[in-house]
């Protein structure tokens, strides 16, 4: 397995490489830059502007400056942002952690959610639990995660008051430390994880349902009634071992939805995470910080895929290399 | 000059390893069979699964990339138009499958599945085209009333049948037929078999019949290939394979056909038990070292054998 | 119970389709004997797989219904909750399929799905399982059976694969054993070599077999009493050389007829029956079934009503059409293609 998860690293290399270029042109074409915007023109002279544009390398070729950007990139040096005047590794560091513990608790959710209903769903298809399961299932497919959020925010936030509508912790629990530091932080993750989840469950749960009613039909469940097994073991020791496998591997392709969900999440939230941090550094032209996360994202993205053909090779007997 | 004349044809599959995911090592599905098909001649090809029976009938179709060994069809070597579209040969040689429901699209009708060969190479009037086709439908049995329907409209035997008229659309020399008949029923097997024997009456057809099923090779074949581990064990005319065969391989599985009469059956099974036997014993004798079938020898005119 | 292990009484087993029920099965009844191998055989459509499911209610998806009687040792099994026929699945009847890679359950180790009928069925302990399992491995001639044990169907080739399926319906010792196409999916030599497996463990185990088989030289190999099915029914009834030898039903002679393994040489052509095996929901419910088939013989031949006559000692024929029956003309091209 070694050789599969060492090749497909190897592949990563050229892809990343690429990738950055493309982006690295793409931000290059942008209108405007750091400064634009930053310095009011009335009272900074145009040629003192000049300066700092000279200073910061903004001339210079494209290669050059690319190769400048990649070759700190590489050193984990993303260089500085224009904005926060930090250096972009420590800012997004702030914010990956973040992002990272909603995701997980998103990812957490789904799955708590999901396999309890799918399973119930399929084992009763056709039957009122199953249609009260297919019409939530139904309902969260259809509702993009926005108009669910402002549904959430109004109800739970403001009306109820049981969840804050923004930000990652409490002061006052930051000061505190501990349990409440950590329950501040999971109390303020709630919300928008649930969103998210919420809607993602719906997939899962479609699937695993369709993979149950598919293996009460296949030859092996028939093989095990000729048996003699009652009913509840067909479905515990036969069924739902086969049709949970796929969904097992679904975890890492679910990082990138949940990476991809975050941008709008977090956002709506103002949630300090990656995904917020995105947005606001395109709109504030910060494309080292703004590069520096695509490529994380990229990342992160094929380190998912890779997650999932890892755990499908370890669950599931029939991919294991000899 | 034969119609068909294969010469060392070698098709390997290369198995990837390491990181870089390199060629190691081949599998080879045909290591090195020669064969010649005249025109009109019925030429059986059996083999068990994993042969490379199938492997050569579609290296013969172009349908598989050849790791050596030439295809020379009317004299003319057609290895360099493998993938390519060259007519005269695409015309020539057609193929029926097993699973003639895949190989029907089942949203079209069957007029445009069986006028889409006429389509490609000849240029017919609709008129002209609706009765080449009822004209084909009817050498295998079906009525005109046929060419509107869809594929999933009819049985395993007339979907197999449709499959005929379509391979025979554009009167090929040569028609590679891969079990035609072993998804079907005994009674619909046979109907299918019969309008192989006319077809190839009517236009002098040539077949290279794949098959794992003995019994219905004899009843086709004039000249039989059997094949093991991608090689020839034996080749002979109908006497030299069922009545005479000298390799451990094709007296094991002439013993394994089962005998339509019960009171052969113990008989049966002493001489499977014989056979068995003696292959264990006789197995260093009939392949190489690395379990290589060797090359053919010939006995008589007609009958050649793999032995040392 | 004289001396029957199992018998089928007037078993009526239906398929809903498009909202009504249609009988794929039509009121047959059978008789099996202890230490006999039964067959079943017939064409696609026949009903003969429907009745091999039927003895033990395995047929796939609810829209099933099973009428009729089914003794086996004094019970009718019909009668029997889906709980209650749990003791008698895999127990006392077992069951061999078709296909033995979709057979299996791919996740389960072979050792892991032989022990599992008897974890259910038997107090043994987990090394007594073993034992058995082990043993048994070794009886049905599976080749490295420790290796095996521990390994997953998708390790094994296609006649591993059938021999752990066996064994699988041996483990508990079943006095019956339902083979449902065993050797079908499988290639020649390895069909041989498990049709001689199942004749010498029967002949061991002197249980009885239900053989289903649409291919008569397997009968002929395998069968002490055969049934021809057609359309859902019994049309014929014999002793497997009986049933060889003096064929009396128009459809049991033209099968025989058109199997290319009799016809040794390859001149002329092969037997057809005209027209084709019509479907579930346009079968011809009264008189005799075959007749749509057989055109050329008059009517009156047939029975309004058929009923099941005795032609020798344990040879039932359905229908009087067989003493008139004849085969169409020589056969010749013209009928060669029916």
């Amino acid at each position: 397995m070694w050789k599969t998860i060492v090749r497909r690293i190897l592949i990563l290399i050229p892809q990343m490489f690429v990738l950055s270029v493309f982006l690295f042109l793409l931000a290059e074409r942008m209108p405007g830059d750091a400064l634009t915007g930053m310095i009011d023109p009335t009272t900074t002279r145009p040629e003192r502007l000049e300066e700092l544009r000279h200073q910061y390398g903004f001339y210079d070729p494209w290669h050059v400056k690319y190769t400048r950007w990649i070759g700190n990139a590489v050193r984990g040096d993303f260089g500085r942002s224009f904005y926060h005047k930090l250096p972009v590794t420590r800012i997004i560091a702030d914010r990956a952690a973040n992002t990272f513990w909603l995701g997980l608790l998103t990812v957490l959710l789904i799955y708590l959610i999901a396999i309890p209903l799918g399973i119930t769903s399929g084992r009763f298809h056709d039957k009122p639990p199953d249609r009260a399961i297919s019409f939530y299932s139904y309902f969260a497919m259809a509702t993009p995660t926005i108009v669910l959020a402002l549904f959430l925010i109004p109800l739970f936030a403001f009306r109820l008051g049981w969840f804050p509508f923004g930000g990652s912790v409490d002061p006052r629990a930051f000061s505190q430390g501990g349990i409440h530091y950590f329950l501040s932080r999971l109390h303020h993750m709630l919300l928008p994880a649930m969103t998210a989840a919420l809607v993602s469950t719906a997939y899962i749960i479609q699937y695993l349902r369709s993979e149950i009613v598919d293996y009460e039909q296949s030859d092996f469940v028939t093989t095990a009634r000729s048996k003699g097994v009652p009913q509840r073991q067909i479905y515990s020791r036969h069924i739902f071992r086969n049709a949970l496998i796929p969904v097992a591997s679904f975890v890492g392709y679910s990082i990138t939805g949940v990476l991809s969900g975050s941008v709008l999440l977090e956002t709506i939230y103002s949630y300090p995470g990656m995904g917020e941090l995105f947005v606001s550094s395109i709109t504030l032209r910060d494309y080292p910080v703004a590069n520096a996360l695509i490529l994380l994202f990229a990342v992160l993205v094929v380190t998912g895929t890779l997650l999932s053909d890892i755990i499908l090779r370890i669950v599931d007997p029939r991919l294991k290399i000899k | 000059m034969p119609l068909l004349e294969v010469k060392d044809l070698k098709v390997y599959f290369p198995i990837k390893g390491g990181i870089l995911a390199r060629t190691v090592d081949h599998v080879k599905a045909v290591d090195g069979v020669s064969f010649i098909i005249e025109p009109g001649q019925t030429v059986g090809l059996i083999g068990e699964s994993g042969s490379g029976k199938s492997t050569i009938g579609k290296s013969v179709v172009g349908l598989a990339k050849l790791y050596g060994g030439s295809i020379l069809y009317n004299g003319e070597d057609i290895t360099k138009y493998i993938g390519k579209n060259r007519s005269s040969y695409r015309r020539g040689v057609q193929m029926i499958f097993q699973d003639v429901y895949s190989s029907l699209d089942p949203k079209r009708r069957v007029l445009d599945l069986v006028a889409e060969p006429l389509r490609n190479f000849e240029k017919l009037t609709r008129a002209e085209e609706r009765k080449k086709v009822d004209e084909l439908l009817a050498i295998v049995g079906l009525g005109p009333e046929n060419a509107m329907k869809y594929p999933h409209e009819f049985s395993g035997g007339q979907r197999q049948r449709i499959g005929i008229a379509r391979a025979v659309a554009l009167r090929p020399k040569l028609i590679i037929a891969d079990e035609p008949v072993s998804a079907l029923d005994l009674s619909v097997q046979a109907q299918v078999l019969n309008y192989l024997k006319i077809i190839q009456q009517e236009f002098r057809l040539a077949y290279l019949f794949i098959s794992h099923d003995l019994g219905v090779v004899r009843f086709m074949c004039d000249h039989l290939l059997i094949m093991h581990r991608g090689r020839f064990v034996e080749t002979g005319n109908r006497q030299d394979v069922y009545e005479d065969a000298r390799h451990i391989y094709t007296r094991q599985l002439i013993a394994a056909i089962p005998d339509p009469d019960p009171d052969m059956k113990d008989e049966k099974r002493t001489l499977r038990d014989r056979v068995g036997k003696e292959y264990d014993d006789l197995k260093d004798k009939h392949y190489s070292e690395d379990g290589r079938v060797f090359d053919l020898k010939k006995l008589s005119d007609t009958h050649c054998v793999a032995l040392p | 119970m004289s001396g029957n292990i199992l018998e089928i009484k007037n078993l009526v087993t239906s398929f809903r389709i498009r909202g009504d029920y249609y009988a794929a099965v039509d009121g047959v009844s059978l008789e099996i004997k202890p230490n006999e191998v039964f067959a079943i055989v017939g064409e696609s459509g026949c009903g003969k797989s429907a009745l091999a499911l039927s003895i033990l209610r395995l047929h796939k998806g609810f829209y099933t219904k099973v009428e009729g009687s089914i003794f086996f040792k004094g019970r009718d099994l019909l009668s029997l909750r889906d709980d209650e026929l749990n003791d008698v699945r895999g127990k006392e009847i077992g069951m061999i399929f078709q296909d033995p890679l979709t057979a299996l359950n791919p996740l389960m180790k072979i050792g892991a799905q032989i022990e599992e009928s008897l974890t259910i069925h038997t107090d043994y302990t987990a090394a007594q399982r073993a034992e058995r399992t082990l043993e048994l491995l070794n009886s049905v001639g599976m080749p490295r059976p420790g290796l095996v044990y521990g390994q997953y169907p998708h390790e094994l080739s296609g006649g591993m694969r059938q021999r752990a399926m066996i064994a699988i319906a041996l483990v508990c010792k079943p006095s019956v054993v339902i083979a449902d196409e065993p050797t079908t999916a499988l290639d020649v030599t390895i069909q041989a070599q498990i049709l001689d497996l199942l004749r010498d463990l029967q002949r061991q185990t002197q249980s009885a077999v239900i053989l289903i088989t649409h291919d008569l030289s397997v009968v002929a190999e395998m069968a002490h009493r055969v049934a021809v099915m057609y359309a859902g029914q019994i049309v014929e009834l014999a002793d497997a050389r009986e049933l060889f030898h003096n064929p009396k039903h128009p459809y049991t002679r033209s099968l025989l007829e058109s199997n290319p393994s009799s016809s040794s040489s390859g001149e002329g052509f092969l037997h057809v029956i005209e027209g084709m095996v019509p479907n579930l929901d346009r079968l011809p419910r009264s008189g005799c079934r075959f007749s749509p088939r057989i055109p050329w013989i008059p009517d009156d031949a047939h029975e309004a009503d058929p009923t099941y006559r005795t032609v020798a000692p344990g040879h039932l024929v359905l229908c009087s059409c067989h003493e008139h029956f004849r085969f169409s003309d020589e056969r010749g091209t013209s009928h060669a293609l029916a």
